[in-house]
C-alpha cells in the first residue's frame, strides 16, 4: 500500500476526534461574551514556579510594564551576546530595545502602526507598517553596508482584506543602486484565504528581475501555491511552485512539499512530510525526507482542532469587524502579538473576554510532549550534498511523573533533546554533528534552555581552514502572556 | 606499410627505450643535473620526414611512474613515459591532460616529464592542480598565504617553456612548443564538496587573479563539473556566478550525449572539453567519430575535446591502451582496436604518404625532462611553506 492511503486509513482509525476538546460554536460578538465558557481544568495548573493565573491582557503599563526579556550567550570561535527588552507603555504601545553582537535595534508598536529599525555596521533595516481596517501598507527599506555595495533596497507591500476570510497582497521591490540599470526588481500579486480554522490557502505569482555575478539579468516568473488542511483527524499541509527563468541559462524548475500531522489515540502523534525540486527534463535537484512520531503526557490538541482554534476564530473575526484587520493565527507566539495589537485598540474592552477565553483554551490545550523521535533525510544534486538528522528528546512533566503516569494536569518542564547529523560531501567526506539541549520551562512564560553542540567540520569547511568546533548556548526567555 | 608501424609503436611494441633505470636518475625520479642528466635532443635533420600531424585533438593520460598504482616506490621508470608520450605524439594528439597532485610528492613530479616533453613536441599541456585524494590542494589555494607559493610552484615547474624538439612542430606556443595551461582542481563538487559558486568566488578568482598577474602566459581552465545530468546546472551555476570573468577558458566534461544539449553553447571565450569517453571498449570508436562532431556542433564554443583515456587500470572501460610488463620493459597493447585504427587512419591520411618522424627520434632520452634538483627543492620548500 503507497503511503497516501496508509495515511488516509490510519487517519481513519483513529479517534475522530482523538485530540481535541468539543467544539462550541462560533458565538456572534453579541453572544461571544456571556454565552462561551472558557474550558475549566479539571485540577488547577500548578508550573515549576507555581500557579499562573490569566494574565489581564489590558492592564496598561504604569507607565512601563515588563512584557518581553530576553537574554542570549553563545560561544563558538568568539562569544556574542543578546539581549532584547520589550515594555508596554501605558495602553499607547509597546518599545523595544535589542542588542546581538553588533547589531542593535528598537521596535515601536502602536494601535496601528508598527515601526522597526535596527543597523549593524553600516548596514541598515527599517520597517514602517501601518493596519488600517481593510489594508494594511507596509515598506521595508534596507540599507546595505558600504563593503556590500551600498544603495536601499525598497520593498513596499499592501494587503488589502476583501472579506473576512480574503486578502488580496501585493508588492515590490526597487533597489537604488540599479543592478543591470533597472530600479525595479520585482512585483507580486497574490491571495490568502481561510476557510474556518481547518482550511488555508495562500497563492502568488512574482516576476523579477535577477542579476547574476556573471554580469546577466534573468527575468524569473513564479507562482506559489500553498494549502492547510485539516481532514478529519489528519492535519495535511503542502507547497507547489513553479519557477520559469528568462535569459542566458532559460530553465523552467518546480517542485513542491507535503507534510501531514496524524494523532494517533489520545497521546500519540506521528507526523512525515516530504520536499523536492526539480529542474524540468533533469532528476532531482533536491530532496528531503521527514518523518517524527512524539508521545504526549497529556491529550494532544492539533492547532486547527479543538476549542483554541475556535475561539481563534471567533476573536479575529470580532477584532475585524471593529476595524482589528486581524487574521487567525494558530502559534502561541502569534496568538500572543495578536493579543498585544489589539490591546491596543480603542474599543479593546469588548475583547476582554475573547482574548482571555482564547488564553484559558490555550492553557486546556497545552501540549506536553513526553518522548520522541524525528528522522530527516535530505540530498542537494547541485552540491552533491547528503544530509542526514536523527534527533530523539525525553520531556519531564510538572509534577514530575514517568512518561506512562502523566496526567492531564501535567504542564511541560524539562526537556532534554539529542540530535545527531551526518552531511556527506564531495568523494565521501563525512561531517558528524552531535548536539544537546537542556530545556527548563519553569512556567508558561518563562524558559531557560541550555545547548550544546559539537560539529565536525564539512569537507568546505576544511577548505576554509574551519575545523572542529563546538557552541555552546545559553538562554533565557521571559514572555508575558505567551 | 605506415600504419604497421603505428600498430606496431604505439600497440604491441616492447618499447625499445631504456627499460630500466638509466644512470643519473635518482630513486626520488629526480636526475640530478651534473649526474649523466642527457640534454632535450637536437632535433634531427627536417628532411628525413615530417612531425606526425596533430590531427584528434586531446586526451588524458595519468602520470605513470611504475605499472602498480600501489607501489609506493617514488622512482620514475623512464619506460612509462616515454611509452604514454610516445603514443600521444604518434596517435596526432594535440593536447594532453595530466594531473599534478599537490600533495602527492611522487606523482607531482611525475607529471614532469608528461609536460615538458608534450610541450618540446609542440603539444598543449594541461595541468590539473588537483590532488588524487584529500583537500590539502584545495585548502591551500583557498588560503590567502599558502596559495602564491603553491602557484609559484606550479608556474615555476610547470610554466617553463622548454626548448622545441626540432623546427616547424606546429604547437601554438612560442617557437612552435605547446602551450601549458592549468586547470584548477577538478569537478569541485563531486570530488571536493564545494558547490559551485563557491568554487568561483574562493577558488578559481583568487587563483585566477594571481596567475594573471604573475605569468600571463598561461592559461587558466576553470574546473569542468561531472559529465552526467548533474553537471550542466552546476556549470551554469559557475557561469552565473562569473566563471567566464575568472577564466581563459571553461570546461566541460561530456560522459552522455544527454548533457550535450544542456550545456551553455556561447560563452564568452572557449570551451574545452577536457574530458569525455565512452564505457566500454566497443563504444570508443563511435563516441569520437560520431559524438566528437555532435559536441562540435552542438557547442559551436568548443574548440577542443581531450579523450578520455590513454590508459589506466581499468580493463574495457575508457582506456585506449594497456601497459603490460614485458621482460625488463613494457609494452603497449592496443585495447580499443576500432578506435586506434580510427585515429591511425587520420594521422596517415593527414600525413599523405609523407615519412613520419618517430618519437624516439625526437626524444632519444625521456630522462632529459625529468624532474631536477630545483623542481624538488621548489617542491619541498612550497610543501612546506
Amino acid at each position: 500500500m503507497s503511503l497516501g492511503p496508509s495515511v488516509f486509513l490510519l487517519a481513519l482509525l483513529a479517534d475522530g476526534a482523538p485530540a481535541q476538546a468539543p467544539s462550541p460554536p462560533v458565538a456572534t460578538s453579541e453572544e461571544q461574551t456571556v454565552e462561551t465558557q472558557p474550558p475549566v481544568p479539571e485540577e488547577p495548573i500548578t508550573y515549576a514556579l507555581g500557579a499562573l493565573s490569566v494574565p489581564d491582557f489590558l492592564a496598561p503599563g504604569e507607565p512601563f510594564k515588563l512584557v518581553d526579556l530576553r537574554y542570549g550567550f553563545s560561544d563558538t570561535f568568539s562569544t556574542t551576546q543578546a539581549f532584547a527588552a520589550r515594555v508596554r507603555v501605558k495602553s499607547w504601545g509597546f518599545l523595544g530595545a535589542e542588542v546581538e553582537g553588533e547589531r542593535k535595534g528598537v521596535t515601536l508598536t502602536g494601535p496601528r502602526l508598527d515601526l522597526a529599525a535596527s543597523g549593524e555596521n553600516g548596514a541598515y533595516d527599517l520597517l514602517a507598517r501601518y493596519r488600517a481596517p481593510w489594508l494594511i501598507v507596509s515598506t521595508q527599506a534596507r540599507k546595505r553596508a558600504p563593503a556590500g555595495g551600498g544603495g536601499w533596497l525598497l520593498d513596499p507591500a499592501l494587503s488589502v482584506r476583501l472579506s473576512p476570510d480574503l486578502e488580496l497582497i501585493g508588492g515590490a521591490q526597487g533597489d537604488t543602486s540599479r543592478p543591470d540599470d533597472r530600479f525595479f526588481r520585482s512585483a507580486s500579486l497574490g491571495f490568502f484565504w481561510q476557510r474556518g480554522t481547518r482550511f488555508e490557502a495562500g497563492g502568488e505569482y512574482v516576476h523579477e528581475y535577477v542579476s547574476t555575478d556573471g554580469r546577466t539579468e534573468n527575468t524569473r516568473k513564479s507562482g506559489t501555491l500553498s494549502l492547510v488542511g485539516q481532514v478529519r483527524a489528519l492535519e495535511l499541509g503542502g507547497e507547489a511552485f513553479f519557477e520559469d527563468t528568462a535569459g542566458r541559462f532559460p530553465r523552467q524548475e518546480t517542485g513542491g512539499s507535503v507534510q501531514a500531522r496524524l494523532p494517533l489515540g489520545a497521546r500519540l502523534l506521528v507526523e512525515g512530510g516530504a520536499r523536492a525540486r526539480w529542474e524540468v527534463g533533469l532528476n532531482n535537484r533536491s530532496r528531503e525526507y521527514r518523518g517524527a512520531v512524539t508521545w504526549f503526557g497529556r491529550r494532544f490538541t492539533l492547532p486547527r482542532t479543538g476549542e483554541a482554534a475556535e475561539r481563534t476564530l471567533g476573536l479575529a473575526r470580532r477584532a475585524t469587524e471593529m476595524g482589528g484587520n486581524e487574521r487567525r493565527v494558530f502559534g502561541d507566539d502569534d496568538r500572543r502579538a495578536q493579543r498585544e495589537r489589539l490591546s491596543l485598540l480603542a474599543r479593546r474592552d469588548e475583547l476582554r473576554e475573547d482574548m482571555a477565553a482564547l488564553y484559558r483554551a490555550q492553557v486546556a490545550e497545552r501540549a506536553v510532549p513526553l518522548l520522541g523521535a524525528e528522522v530527516l533525510d535530505g540530498s542537494d544534486a547541485l552540491t552533491g550534498v547528503h544530509s542526514r538528522k536523527a534527533r530523539l528528546f525525553v520531556g519531564v512533566p510538572w509534577p514530575p511523573a514517568w512518561p506512562w503516569r502523566a496526567s492531564e494536569s501535567a504542564v511541560p518542564f524539562l526537556r532534554f533533546d539529542l540530535e545527531r547529523g551526518r552531511e556527506t560531501s564531495g568523494l565521501g567526506f563525512r561531517a558528524i554533528t552531535w548536539g544537546g539541549s537542556l530545556t527548563a520551562s519553569l512556567n508558561r512564560e518563562m524558559d531557560l534552555v541550555f545547548r550544546y553542540r559539537h560539529i565536525d567540520p564539512t569537507a568546505l569547511d576544511l577548505i576554509r581552514g574551519i575545523g572542529k568546533r563546538r557552541t555552546i548556548e545559553l538562554s533565557y526567555v521571559y514572555a508575558s502572556g505567551r | 606499410m605506415e600504419r604497421r608501424r603505428f600498430i606496431r609503436l604505439a600497440g604491441a611494441v616492447p618499447v625499445g627505450l631504456a627499460g630500466f633505470l638509466g644512470p643519473g636518475c635518482a630513486r626520488d625520479g629526480s636526475l640530478a643535473p651534473g649526474e649523466g642528466a642527457p640534454s632535450p635532443s637536437p632535433s634531427p635533420s627536417p628532411d628525413v620526414g615530417i612531425v606526425v600531424p596533430k590531427v584528434n585533438g586531446g586526451i588524458n593520460l595519468q602520470p605513470l611512474r611504475r605499472l602498480d598504482a600501489r607501489d609506493t616506490d617514488p622512482t620514475i621508470i623512464p619506460d612509462l613515459v616515454a611509452l604514454q608520450l610516445g603514443a600521444v605524439y604518434e596517435l596526432g594528439f594535440d593536447g594532453l591532460r595530466v594531473t599534478a597532485p599537490f600533495s602527492d610528492r611522487a606523482n607531482f613530479l611525475a607529471a614532469i616529464p608528461y609536460v615538458r616533453a608534450a610541450r618540446a613536441l609542440g603539444i598543449d599541456a594541461i595541468v590539473v592542480l588537483a590532488d588524487f585524494a584529500g583537500l590539502s590542494l584545495a585548502r591551500a589555494l583557498f588560503d590567502d598565504r599558502r596559495r602564491p607559493a603553491v602557484l609559484r610552484l606550479y608556474e615555476t615547474v610547470f610554466g617553463v617553456p622548454p626548448l622545441p624538439v626540432r623546427p616547424g612542430l606546429g604547437g601554438l606556443g612560442k617557437g612552435g612548443i605547446g602551450r601549458i595551461a592549468f586547470q584548477i582542481l577538478n569537478e569541485p563538487a563531486h570530488f571536493l564538496g564545494v558547490p559551485p559558486e563557491v568554487y568561483v568566488r574562493e577558488l578559481l578568482t583568487p587563483c585566477f587573479v594571481a596567475l594573471k598577474l604573475d605569468a600571463p602566459d598561461i592559461i587558466v581552465v576553470a574546473a569542468a563539473e561531472v559529465g552526467n545530468v548533474d553537471g550542466p546546472p552546476r556549470i551554469r551555476a559557475m557561469l552565473e556566478a562569473g566563471l567566464e570573468y575568472v577564466s581563459d577558458r571553461v570546461a566541460y566534461h561530456i560522459y552522455s550525449r544527454a548533457v550535450i544539449p544542456l550545456l551553455a553553447p556561447h560563452i564568452k571565450s572557449l570551451v574545452w572539453v577536457t574530458e569525455s569517453g565512452a564505457a566500454g571498449t566497443g563504444l570508443h570508436l563511435g563516441w569520437v567519430r560520431d559524438t566528437f562532431p555532435e559536441i562540435f556542433n552542438e557547442i559551436p564554443d568548443a574548440s577542443r575535446i581531450f579523450y578520455y583515456d590513454l590508459f589506466d587500470g581499468e580493463r574495457g572501460v575508457y582506456r585506449l591502451l594497456d601497459i603490460q610488463p614485458d621482460g625488463p620493459g613494457f609494452r603497449a597493447v592496443v585495447e580499443s582496436n576500432d578506435l586506434h585504427a580510427f585515429l591511425v587512419d587520420k594521422v596517415l591520411a593527414k600525413a599523405a604518404g609523407q615519412a613520419l618522424i618517430p618519437f624516439e627520434t625526437l626524444i632519444p632520452d625521456i630522462r632529459a625532462y625529468f624532474p631536477t634538483a630545483a623542481d624538488l627543492l621548489a617542491y619541498d620548500e612550497a610543501f612546506q611553506a
